[in-house]
C-alpha cells in the first residue's frame, strides 16, 4: 500500500510537471497578455514599458525557468489582470466549483443508478426503452441549450427559482441540474448494460436457484460486481465535470474556476491559467487515484502495488 | 470500516456545503446592477473596460467630468476652475472642504501624488492617456500646476477620463497598492463595502458627499455572462439595470412589460482596419472600391436592428474634429466594379477579412455578411476568425493580412484619441497606412493640431484631415453603435453617451 502511493505520488509529479510545461509554452506562444492589459489606444512606448516590467521580454526558455523556479517555491505569481496572488484567486473559487461539480455528480449517480437498474431488470419492457430514450436525449442535449431551458422554464416562466447567481441552495439547482444531465445519463446506461452482464452470470443463477428473492440478486450479487466500471467513470467524470462547468458556469454566473479560467485564457493572465490548470489537473489525478483505492475496496482480488 | 469511510466522506460534503453557501444579500429598495463581467480591481490606474471604470466613476472624483446633457463638454468635480497660464502650464483650483471616505482631506498634495502615478512608466495601465505631462506642481493647499513637455490643447480633457481618479495619498501609503486594489477609498459618492469575487461588488452611500449624499443607499454589481441570463434577472426583478443588451433580446424586454432599454449613440466607430502597407490594398482605389461596395443601411437593419448610424470617416459625431459635411460611402456595386478596374484588377481580388467571434457584437456575423457583398463585386474574400490576444498581436505587430474588424475610441472626445493616437508616430497602428507617414499632408495637419492651443486651428486642421481620410479611405468605415442598457419601470435610469452608470443620477420613482 505504501509502496503503491509513493509510486502513484511519482506519477502524479511527473503529470504535474507535463500538464505545466504544455500550459506554459501553448500559453506563450499564442498570445501576448500587454495587449490585452492596455487600452486599444496605447502607444508602442507603453506596450514595451509594460512588457518590460513584466519580464516577457526576455528569452521564452528564461521565462520557462523562472516560471520552474517559482511553481517549485509554491509561488504561481501574481495575477496580471487582478494584481493579486495567482493560487489565492483560485482557491477563493475552488469550493463553488468543488459544490457544484459535487452536487452534479451526486445527482447524477442517485438518478442514473436506480434508473439503469430499474432498466436492466425490467428489459425489453417499455419502460426499459423510455430510461434508454431519456439517456440518450440526456447525453446527446448541449449544455448550454439545457441550461437555458432550465432557466426560462424555471426562472422565467414558473419563476421558482432565482435565474443564476450564488448564495443560497436555490441557486444551486439549476446550475447542479444543468451539469448533471450529461454524466446523469452516461451513467445510467452504463449501469444497465453492466447489470445486464451480470445479470447472466453463472453466480446470479446459483443465487436465483437458492431461491433468494430477485430484489436481493440484484442488489447484494449484481450491483456490486457491476460496480467497477461505475466507479471508473465517476471518477473520471468528476474531474471533468469540475473542469466542465465552464458553460454552466457562464449561463449561471456561478463564481468557480472554470469562469475565472476563461476569462485569464482570453486575456493571457499567464500566472492565473497556469495555477487554475494545476489545480484542475491535480483534482483530476487525485480523483483517479480514488478510483484506484475503491476498485481494491470493491474487488479483494485487486492488490495495490507500486 | 466502510460505514466509517461513508459517514466521512458524507460529512466532508456537508461541511463543504456549509462553508460555499453563505448568506445572500439584503435587496428590498436597494438597487442591483447586472454587468457582463466581474470587475479585475479597484484600482483607477490598473483596468480601462468599462465594467471596472464604472465602478471608479462611483468611489471616486476627478478634477473634471462630462456634462451629462453633453458628452465631451468638460464640467467642474473636484477642480472648481482651471485656466492655462501659459503654453505649457495648466492651473487648476481645488474645491474645499471634501475628504477622502477615511477622513483624509483632500487637497494639492493628493492631486500630485495621484500626478506622480499617472507619469510613470510600466507600473499601470493608464500611462498613455498622461505621457504628455512633465510634473505637477503644488502652488499652495487648494491650486495645483500641470506642467507639459508641449503644448497640450487637450490636457484638462484628459482628466475626465480613466486615471483621472483621485487618489488618497496617505491611505495608500498606509496599506500599500495591492490591499488598495481590493479595498479602495475615494472621495466619490459611494462608500466601498465588499467584494466577493466573480458573484458582487457592494457599495454603500456616502453620507457626507460634497454634492449631498446620493439618493440610493445601497447598490450591489452583479456580473452576469450569459446575455440571456441578463434579461432574465431583469425582468424576473433580481436586477434594476443591466448592461449591454443585444439587439436581438430588446423586443423581450419590452414585451415582458415591466422594463424598458435605454439606447444612446456613443463615441465607438466600427471599422474594418486595412492593411495598406503593400498589395491591391495599397492602391487608394481598391479601398474605395470596397467602401463602395458594403451595404452598411442593410447590414444596421439586419444585424444591429437599427442601434446604429453610417459613418463616412472614422471619426465619430460625438468627437472634436467630426466634419458634417463628410458623408458615408453610399451602396454603389457598379462603381466598386469599375474603381477595381481603374486599379488594374478587372478579374477581382483576394482579400482576408479577420474579426473575433464575441469580441466585438455580431463580429462574426459581419464578417461573413462584409464578404458575400464584397463576392459580389468581384472580391474573393477570406473569412477568419481569432481569438482576443491572438487578434491583439496581430493588431500590435501591424502583420494583420487585409482587413481587421476593431471599434477604435476617443475617451477624451477628440479626434486625436480616435486618430493619432493610433497612427500617429508611436501609435500600434502608424505602419499600416502609409498616408500617414512623416512628411505626408495628413501627418502635418493631425500633427500641428496637436500641439496648438488655438480651438479654431486645431478644428479645421481636423476637418481637413478628416477630408483626406475618407477620400484615402484606410479603413472600410462601417458605423458609429447605439450603447443599449435596459431598467425596470420603477428606476429613474437613463444611458449616457460615454457609457458611464453615474450611481448619483439614479433613483427610484
Amino acid at each position: 500500500m505504501r509502496d503503491f502511493l509513493l509510486a502513484k505520488l511519482g506519477h502524479t509529479l511527473i503529470v504535474m510537471f507535463c500538464v505545466l510545461t504544455l500550459v506554459f509554452v501553448v500559453l506563450h506562444l499564442t498570445g501576448d497578455p500587454v495587449m490585452m492589459m492596455l487600452p486599444s489606444n496605447a502607444s508602442r512606448e507603453e506596450i514595451d514599458a509594460l512588457t518590460r516590467s513584466l519580464g516577457l521580454d526576455r528569452p521564452l526558455i528564461v521565462q520557462y525557468g523562472r516560471f520552474l523556479a517559482r511553481v517549485a517555491r509554491g509561488d504561481f505569481g501574481v495575477s496580471l489582470q487582478h494584481q493579486q496572488p495567482a493560487m489565492g484567486l483560485v482557491a477563493e473559487r475552488l469550493p463553488a466549483s468543488l459544490l457544484l461539480a459535487g452536487s452534479a455528480l451526486g445527482l447524477a449517480l442517485v438518478v442514473a443508478l436506480p434508473l439503469g437498474i430499474f432498466a436492466a431488470a425490467r428489459r425489453g419492457t417499455v419502460l426499459d426503452h423510455l430510461a434508454v430514450g431519456l439517456a440518450a436525449l440526456g447525453q446527446s442535449a448541449p449544455i448550454f441549450w439545457t441550461g437555458l431551458m432550465l432557466m426560462l422554464v424555471g426562472a422565467v416562466i414558473l419563476r421558482l427559482l432565482p435565474t443564476s447567481g450564488y448564495g443560497t441552495w436555490q441557486h444551486l439547482v439549476m446550475p447542479a441540474l444543468t451539469l448533471a444531465s450529461y454524466p446523469m445519463a452516461a451513467m445510467a446506461r452504463l449501469v444497465r448494460s453492466g447489470m445486464l452482464e451480470v445479470l447472466d452470470a453463472d453466480y446470479v443463477r446459483t443465487a436465483r436457484a437458492k431461491g433468494l428473492p430477485e430484489r436481493w440478486v440484484v442488489l447484494k450479487h449484481t450491483l456490486k460486481n457491476a460496480a467497477m466500471p461505475i466507479v471508473t467513470v465517476v471518477g473520471l467524470q468528476f474531474g471533468l465535470l469540475l473542469g466542465g462547468a465552464i458553460v454552466c458556469e457562464m449561463i449561471f454566473a456561478w463564481p468557480g474556476v472554470g469562469r475565472l479560467m476563461i476569462f485569464a485564457i482570453y486575456n493571457r493572465d499567464f500566472p492565473l491559467v497556469e495555477a487554475a490548470v494545476f489545480v484542475m489537473a491535480l483534482v483530476f489525478v487525485l480523483a483517479n487515484l480514488l478510483v484506484d483505492l475503491c476498485y481494491a475496496w470493491l474487488d479483494p482480488r485487486v492488490k495495490l502495488r507500486a | 470500516m466502510r460505514r466509517t469511510v461513508l459517514a466521512v466522506t458524507l460529512g466532508l460534503c456537508l461541511a463543504l456545503l456549509a462553508v460555499a453557501l453563505p448568506a445572500g444579500p439584503a435587496i428590498g429598495q436597494d438597487l442591483v446592477i447586472a454587468q457582463g463581467a466581474d470587475i479585475t480591481t479597484l484600482d483607477p490606474t490598473q483596468a480601462t473596460q468599462i465594467h471596472n471604470l464604472n465602478l471608479f466613476y462611483n468611489i471616486y472624483d476627478a478634477l473634471v467630468t462630462w456634462d451629462p446633457k453633453d458628452i465631451g463638454k468638460l464640467v467642474p468635480e473636484l477642480a472648481v476652475s482651471w485656466r492655462s497660464v501659459d503654453p505649457l502650464t495648466w492651473q487648476f483650483k481645488l474645491r474645499q472642504g471634501v475628504s477622502f471616505h477615511n477622513g483624509e482631506p483632500f487637497n494639492a498634495d493628493a492631486v500630485k501624488f495621484t500626478v506622480d502615478r499617472l507619469i510613470t512608466k510600466g507600473v499601470h495601465q493608464v500611462y498613455g492617456g498622461f505621457s504628455t505631462i512633465e510634473r505637477a506642481d503644488v502652488v499652495d493647499a487648494y491650486t495645483v500646476n500641470i506642467v507639459t513637455a508641449k503644448p497640450d490643447p487637450i490636457l484638462v480633457k484628459r482628466f475626465a477620463g480613466y486615471g483621472g481618479q483621485i487618489l488618497p495619498p496617505q491611505y495608500i501609503k498606509q496599506v500599500d497598492w495591492k490591499t488598495f486594489a481590493i479595498k479602495p477609498v475615494g472621495t466619490g459618492p459611494y462608500k466601498f463595502v465588499e467584494w466577493v469575487k466573480d458573484d458582487r461588488v457592494v457599495l454603500e452611500a456616502n453620507p457626507t458627499y460634497w454634492r449631498g449624499a446620493p439618493k440610493i443607499k445601497k447598490v450591489v454589481w452583479r456580473p452576469i455572462p450569459d446575455n440571456f441570463a441578463r434579461v432574465a434577472a431583469l425582468t424576473r426583478g433580481e436586477a434594476q439595470i443591466i448592461t449591454k443588451v443585444i439587439p436581438d433580446h430588446v423586443s423581450q424586454v419590452e414585451k415582458a412589460g415591466c422594463c424598458r432599454v435605454e439606447h444612446t449613440l456613443t463615441n465607438l466607430v466600427t471599422v474594418y482596419l486595412i492593411n495598406a502597407q503593400k498589395g491591391p490594398l495599397a492602391n487608394p482605389k481598391v479601398r474605395q472600391a470596397l467602401n463602395y461596395a458594403v451595404d452598411k443601411d442593410k447590414i444596421i437593419k439586419e444585424l444591429y436592428r437599427g442601434y446604429a448610424i453610417p459613418i463616412g470617416s472614422g471619426i465619430p459625431n460625438t468627437d472634436f474634429g467630426y466634419n458634417a459635411k463628410i458623408k458615408p460611402y453610399p451602396y454603389d456595386p457598379a462603381r466598386a466594379r469599375q474603381l477595381l478596374t481603374e486599379a488594374g484588377y478587372p478579374s477581382g481580388v483576394d482579400v482576408d477579412i479577420q474579426s473575433g467571434n464575441g469580441i466585438h457584437l455580431n463580429d462574426r456575423q459581419l464578417s461573413e455578411a462584409v464578404a458575400v457583398m464584397l463576392q459580389d463585386v468581384g472580391v474573393r474574400p477570406k473569412v477568419g476568425v481569432l481569438e482576443p490576444s491572438q487578434r491583439s498581436q496581430l493588431l500590435r505587430t501591424n502583420t494583420f493580412p487585409g482587413l481587421l474588424l476593431a471599434d477604435p475610441a476617443s475617451t477624451t472626445y477628440d479626434t486625436d484619441g480616435v486618430i493619432w493616437r493610433l497612427r500617429g508616430p508611436g501609435g500600434i497602428l502608424h505602419q499600416i497606412w502609409p498616408g500617414n507617414y512623416e512628411g505626408t499632408p495628413f501627418y502635418k495637419l493631425m500633427e500641428e493640431a496637436r500641439v496648438t492651443l488655438d480651438t479654431a486651428k486645431r478644428l479645421r486642421n481636423y476637418q481637413e484631415a478628416a477630408q483626406i481620410w475618407h477620400d484615402e479611405a484606410p479603413e472600410l468605415f462601417l458605423f458609429q453603435g447605439e450603447l443599449i442598457d435596459a431598467a425596470r419601470n420603477e428606476v429613474k435610469y437613463q444611458a449616457r453617451g460615454d457609457q458611464r452608470i453615474i450611481l448619483y443620477d439614479v433613483s427610484y420613482r
